[in-house]
């Protein structure tokens, strides 16, 4: 318990980083499970790496062209962490732009589009990564979501990101309520359904950026979507639903590391399947409460 | 105040809300309704009619602003200040709403009055006030607690009827009122879009396939058939001769008549 409690305190901020992401995801994840963008939850990440690893790939071939002889090949740590967030946020805004001027253009087959994006996105990473292997062992770190390596310094900035999307997103979540659930509605009361709908993935795509950066694809699509799937049974109103998938969320992720200093598992994966297995809970929960509501139903019909 | 056409109500003259002149609308450049001219006047119970996928959805798209005109302009005429917005409730057809939101029946009716206080995340009393009376109008108070994807039909029906009177509309659009509703909800729509009607000052637009349980709340019809939309009194219009000429057949439209 004591070595525990130790390595917790010795990992705060990787603990903290990834208790404020598992908050933060599911806040935006519920428009995800909402409004059945599920395939663009797995996409977005996907591309946030891919952009990473480019903008890496990009400035490793340069300095290569002019690396003056001796000097070491590797881009420093500094510039690769400087580089990441420009690739992350360009690439997730320049797809995102794709695909809403390709929505806007009509057409059926969204889902495919995402499906595309990602499948597409996930082999360009490998390509990056193949003709960039002096960046591997760095983008690798990065791309699997080591936690661990979080600094304080990257948490505040993490904490900044979230108070900011917060604030915002607590400011029009009427409006990307109101554009979500029922568009024309919105739109017959004067809104700009395009603007509004840009507006939170413009939130959704910073948030993706960051939490991809700091936590990992893997975390970050886990987060988005497990959480707010396993309240989504339980919430009677739109404020429940956030609350609970947040709550969810944040607990989700301090009882997986919590697991994952006791087993000595990766954290960003541990973290994972301790959302998955509370959201199993969740299902299971639920099957039972609607057997037992079932049965007393039969039950006073009979008498 | 402007007045562009002579219409009267009652030995009064009607203000023209709406001016739908040459319009033309469609989807990706392929028109689905052409050189559509109607005028809406404020206060009148209009019935838009015709057969499915021929075009009326696409109409109040158009007038609802979600669809711009590919040809010809459509004019709002404000009485107050000619820059504002005629406020508009609308009541889309009940199946076009996704069950996935955990929504519950008091937040649907607050949406209504989201548009009365935009940039702010909390409502104010009235909002809220609003959102209660337009439930109790529809007797729907006592669920309000209730998710909407817990609802049967006719209570989603009476449910984003409340959302869009909340809005407080000057003009209510309403597609497909009596589809796939029970006898009883059905009779108490109709009541109460025929009290609306006789109380307030709405301009009441009522989408339909099927006339008929709705035929005597229509001052006017606009019959929207093979990429053009006709508009005349409901008398007229929906006179056993004119139907029969026009479109073949009386009793195809009329049904659904109980």
């Amino acid at each position: 318990m004591t070595d525990l409690i130790a390595l917790i305190i010795q990992f705060r901020w990787a603990v903290l980083a990834s208790v404020l992401t598992g908050a933060i995801c599911p806040l935006l994840g519920v428009y995800f499970v909402m409004r059945r963008m599920i395939l663009l939850g797995i996409a977005l990440p996907q591309v946030s790496s891919a952009g990473i690893a480019f903008v890496i790939m990009i400035a490793q071939l340069v300095k290569l062209q002019f690396l003056p002889s001796g000097e070491s090949p590797f881009l420093e740590e500094k510039v690769i962490v400087s580089l990441a967030p420009f690739g992350s946020v360009g690439a997730i805004f320049l797809i995102l732009f794709i695909l809403s001027w390709l929505e806007r253009k009509g057409g059926a087959f969204t889902e495919a589009r995402w499906g595309s994006t990602y499948i597409a996105a996930a082999s360009l990473l490998i390509i990056f990564l193949v003709i960039n292997p002096y960046a591997e062992a760095h983008v690798s770190t990065m791309l699997e979501g080591r936690i661990i390596t979080v600094t304080h310094g990257k948490f505040w900035t993490l904490l900044s990101v979230s108070i900011i999307v917060t604030i915002l997103f607590i400011l029009f979540r009427k409006e990307f309520i109101l554009t979500s659930f029922d568009p024309e509605m919105a739109a017959s009361l004067g809104f700009r359904t395009v603007r509004w709908n840009a507006g939170l993935y413009i939130l959704i795509g910073v948030v993706i950026s960051v939490g991809v950066m700091n936590l990992g694809p893997l975390f970050v699509f886990g987060y988005l979507l497990l959480p707010a799937f396993a309240a989504r049974p339980w919430a009677v109103g739109m404020r429940q639903f956030y609350l609970y998938s947040i709550v969810l969320g944040a607990f989700s992720a301090f009882i997986g590391s919590i697991f994952s200093f006791l087993l000595d598992w990766p954290l960003a994966p541990t973290e994972v399947v301790a959302a998955a297995l509370f959201l199993l809970i969740s299902r299971i929960a639920i099957l039972l409460r609607r057997s037992l509501f079932q049965v007393r139903k039969v039950t006073s019909v009979e008498a | 105040m402007e007045i562009r056409e002579g219409n009267t109500k009652n030995n009064r003259e009607l203000f023209e809300l709406l001016h739908l002149e040459s319009v033309s609308l469609g989807y990706e450049g392929k028109p689905v309704i052409e050189n559509v001219n109607i005028q809406i006047h404020q206060g009148l119970c209009l019935g838009i009619l015709g057969p499915n996928g021929m075009g009326k959805t696409t109409l109040i798209r158009g007038i609802l602003g979600i669809l711009k005109p590919m040809k010809g302009k459509i004019i709002w005429n404000t009485k107050d200040n000619p820059s504002s917005r005629v406020r508009i409730g609308y009541v889309p057809q009940k199946e076009k709403l996704d069950p996935a939101f955990p929504v519950t029946i008091s937040e649907v009716v607050q949406m209504g009055t989201f548009s009365q206080r935009p940039w702010s995340p909390l409502l104010r009393p009235e909002q809220q006030k609003s959102a209660y009376e337009a439930l109790e109008r529809v007797g729907m108070l006592h669920l309000s607690r209730m998710l909407f994807s817990e609802c049967s039909g006719g209570q989603r029906q009476r449910v984003l009827l409340a959302r869009a009177l909340a809005s407080k509309p000057e003009m209510l659009i309403f597609d497909e009122p009596t589809t796939g509703i029970d006898l009883t909800t059905r009779r108490q729509v109709i009541n109460l879009l025929l009290e609306l009607h006789k109380n307030g000052n709405i301009t009441i637009l009522l989408v339909s396939q099927h006339f008929g349980p709705l035929q005597h709340l229509f001052e006017e019809v606009v019959w929207v058939q093979g990429r053009n939309a006709m508009m005349g009194p409901a008398k007229q219009f929906l006179s056993e001769e004119y139907i029969a000429r026009a479109f073949g057949s009386f009793k195809d439209n009329k049904c659904e008549e109980n």
